[in-house]
């Protein structure tokens, strides 16, 4: 029988790099915390007593958030509340904005990050969808190498992703989109606050004289991880009428690949997407 | 598509205790040397309030004595008389009647005391604004009197007690005086409903509920509303899952009592007091029976609104859908 | 074991803790602050809501050591029976206590909101507290009775 005495050490590194340096030192037993939401219930849930945690909240560099050029940067350490108090933000992404709002309460909020939630890679995750119409790049470094990786290639399935044991993800960044695009995100779970997707869904659309010009949608909870809706270039140039709603509808539908579970069946899933596609592109046909 | 509807449903439901056991509670006051009452029953107080509800009663028999004057002792049947189970809806009608014989006792105990200071018989006595005044407006204190008691070595201390009504066990054809009050309510519930996705947002419950006499209104407020939400989870949200006899939904993550955005933010409670023929109260339980329409009422709405009845609980966005698309199988 | 030193309450406190164990066990065990309650350890109840560093979180998913350096407030920390907080007064009077083994992480929650936003409307309270969660009173009383306070 293994006896797990040894105690857990918890590391404040200041820099990067000694971040970096500590996790190759404990490797596998070596763990960062940033909100520590997820990590804590995994670790219970796993039964599993690291070597060593590494919280990465006191590392200045991590706690950047910056818009310039329109181009949006969010460091590991930036808690969801965070960046909902920045106002230039929710303004132009109010649909990033409600996907935040519906994750956890202000306690989650308050330490959770939106990093944490791409490091988790849960098909539920709910800033994903948000992030993959909006095409972030996830940037990791080992203190001395950096890579860009889109958000697509770097969340391989549940709880899978493209990290190397030595790195950390240090920021992700996005590209405003031009205001021509209207975005919504919409969530159903089996009650209205403190609850995980049952499916999510985030759409990015912009029309050029009424006919659509550019679509992006991803879904969540469908599948092992995020699915971007492909095929929609189908659609292109169509004007946005009941009937092309069907279309994207079927397109949609067509992407996802759910499974039973405890919250709910496959074919509910599958009937809300259709919902929810629906849903979202008439609240836009309402703006307009 | 959202659509609106609205849904109607009453219930009635006993309480007290049923069919043939006694139900019985015992109110302790004592008058002690600081001028305050100390009241004791063993009656459980899980939150809905029965020392608050006690305290007002005997205030009220005591001529609207000001509630600091008034000191609760902690529940224990060790060190307080018995009280009952609190269950069956029973504590207000029963403790709540106990309580209103206890302070008639400690009342009559007080006139017949102070009667002697006032040279006049104790049914002259009147007790307000904490003194005691015979017809000719003379008055004796609360110190006054307990002096007094101790001189003439009298303990002013009482009991007072309650039994409601007896019930039997029902024949065998389910006949026979079982309960003894029943409460009744009707519940409006309004409600909008996702035609695509199934879920549904309760918007507001009108509740319209006979208690008998209300005695505390915001404890009776706050039992309707806590009651309410509590049964919309069980209509919406709470399901009890188990597969080989393990429960799956064994925390708050998987079985799901409503959050704050669960309910609406109007529950309004209204109050038809229909008074109960025995005890001096007329007060009947309360708190089961807030529960009871909820469901059925939202259930009536959804159908209102979407024509359609679901018929498992809890209503959740997928039974809703499915009893849609059943009833609409090209929609 | 390593040394956690930390300030609650406006006290500055040094104790031998195991890093992993839960903050919230740290303030009931070792402190004897028992107001801060345990509904579910993962984050899902608001039972054990602290302020850490003026900002509301749940003292189940803080490992103790997180709490190094930092300044922490309970709910004893905000008011007591002889001396309550508005927040408390308030939400008494309204009836927005009835069991109350919810009622101090609820507080926390609305000064953690006052902190930040001494003039709250009724949807950010509500939000406030949607990470609370309530079995006995439906809510809304606990909402009239933080904007009540704000009144005051
Ligand atoms: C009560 C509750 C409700 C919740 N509700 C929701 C919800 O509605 N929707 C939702 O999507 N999620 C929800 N979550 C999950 C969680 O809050 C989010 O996934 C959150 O974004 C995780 O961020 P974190 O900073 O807490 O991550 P942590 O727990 O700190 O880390 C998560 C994982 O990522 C690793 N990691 C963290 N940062 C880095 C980094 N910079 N580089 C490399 N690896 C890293 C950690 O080692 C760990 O394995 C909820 C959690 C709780 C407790
Ligand atoms: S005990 Fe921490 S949130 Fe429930
Ligand atoms: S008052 Fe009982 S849980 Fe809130």
């Amino acid at each position: 029988m293994e006896v797990k005495s040894e105690r857990t050490e918890y590391l404040f590194p200041k820099l990067i790099d000694e971040a970096c340096k500590l996790k190759e030192k404990f490797g596998a037993g070596g763990r960062f915390l940033a909100g520590g939401t997820d990590l804590l219930l995994l670790l219970d849930q796993l039964n599993e007593k690291p070597k060593a945690l590494i919280d990465i909240n006191r590392i200045p560099e991590l706690k950047t958030f910056t818009i310039s050029d329109s181009l949006v940067t969010i460091g590991a350490a930036v808690t969801y509340n965070e960046i909902l108090e920045n106002n230039e933000l929710c303004q132009q992404l109010p649909f990033l904005e409600k996907a935040i709002r519906s994750i956890g309460g202000v306690q989650v909020r308050n330490m959770a990050t939106l990093v944490g939630n791409i490091a988790n890679a849960s098909p539920a995750g709910d800033s994903l969808p948000a992030l993959y119409v909006l095409k972030a790049k996830v940037c990791t470094t080992d203190g001395t190498n950096q890579r860009e990786i889109a958000i697509e290639d770097f969340i391989l399935g549940v709880r899978k992703i493209n990290l190397k044991p030595n790195e950390l993800i240090s920021h992700i960044k996005f590209k405003l989109p031009k205001p021509a695009f209207h975005g919504e995100f919409e969530k159903i779970g089996l009650r209205k606050a403190m609850a995980i997707s049952l499916v999510s869904l985030a759409l990015l659309i912009s029309l050029d004289e009424l006919k659509i010009d550019e679509i992006y949608i991803a879904l969540g909870s469908v599948a092992p991880t995020v699915v971007n809706v492909g095929g929609l270039d189908a659609i292109i140039g169509k004007p946005l009428n009941q009937k092309t709603i069907a279309e994207i509808v079927a397109i949609a539908a067509n992407n996802a690949k759910p499974i039973d579970d405890v919250r709910g069946s496959a074919e509910y899933r599958r009937m809300a997407i259709t919902g929810m596609v629906k849903r979202s592109l008439n609240k836009f046909i309402d703006k307009n | 598509m959202k659509k609106k509807g609205i849904g109607f449903a009453s219930a009635w439901q006993g309480s007290n205790l049923h069919f043939g056991h006694p139900d019985v509670s015992t109110v302790l006051i004592e008058l002690r040397e600081d001028q305050k009452f100390y009241v004791g029953v063993a009656a459980a107080d899980l939150g809905q309030g029965i020392p608050e509800t006690t305290a007002l009663i005997v205030s009220r028999v005591l001529g609207n004595l000001p509630l600091d004057k008034i000191v609760m002792i902690d529940p224990d049947t060790g060190a307080t008389p018995d009280g009952g189970a609190t269950g069956a809806s029973r504590q207000t009608s029963v403790t709540g009647n106990a309580a209103f014989n206890a302070a008639n006792n400690m009342l009559d105990l007080l006139k017949s005391v102070s009667s002697e200071l006032l040279n006049t018989s104790p049914s002259e006595v009147e007790f307000k604004s904490a003194a005691f005044f015979n017809q000719d407006g003379e008055n004796v204190t609360l110190s006054d009197v307990i002096d007094e008691a101790k001189n003439i070595g009298t303990s002013l201390s009482v009991i007072g007690s309650f039994k409601a009504p007896s019930t039997e066990d029902l024949d065998e054809k389910g006949q026979g005086y079982g309960v003894n009050q029943f409460g009744y309510a009707t519940y409006v519930a309004e409600v909008e409903v996702d035609t695509e996705t199934g879920e549904v947002d309760v918007l507001k419950i009108s509740t319209f509920v006979d208690a008998g006499r209300i005695i505390r209104k915001i404890g009776a407020e706050m039992q309707v509303e806590g009651g309410v939400t509590m049964a919309l989870g069980h209509t919406l949200t709470e399901e009890f899952k188990q597969e080989n006899g393990w429960p799956l939904t064994d925390s708050f993550t998987t079985y799901l009592i409503p959050s704050i955005y669960d309910v609406p933010p109007e529950i309004s409670a209204h109050f038809v007091e229909e008074e109960v023929p025995f005890g001096q109260l007329g007060a009947k339980g309360l708190a089961e029976l807030v529960l009871v329409p909820v469901a059925p009422a939202v259930i009536n709405a959804i159908y209102d609104a979407v024509g359609v009845y679901v018929t498992s609980l809890p209503a959740t966005p997928e039974r809703v859908l499915q009893a849609i698309k059943d009833q609409t199988p090209d929609l | 074991m390593p040394t956690l030193k930390m300030i609650v309450n406006n006290e500055p406190i040094t104790l031998e803790v195991d890093a992993l164990r839960p903050l919230v066990d740290v303030l009931r065990e070792d402190l004897g602050l028992l107001g801060t309650k345990v509904g579910c350890r993962e984050g899902e109840c608001g039972a054990c809501t602290i302020l850490l560093d003026g900002k509301a979180v749940n003292s189940c998913l803080i490992p103790a050591m997180r709490a190094h350096g930092c300044s922490i407030v309970t709910i004893e920390g905000v008011g007591d029976v002889d001396n309550p907080h508005p927040v408390q007064v308030s939400i008494t009077e309204e009836g927005g206590v009835q069991c109350g083994y919810c009622t101090p992480g609820f507080v926390m929650s609305a000064v953690g909101l006052l902190n930040k936003s001494p003039n709250p409307t009724e949807a950010e309270v509500r939000e406030a507290i949607s990470g609370n969660l309530c079995r006995c009173t439906g809510y809304n009383r606990i909402v009239k009775g933080i904007l009540k306070s704000v009144e005051k």
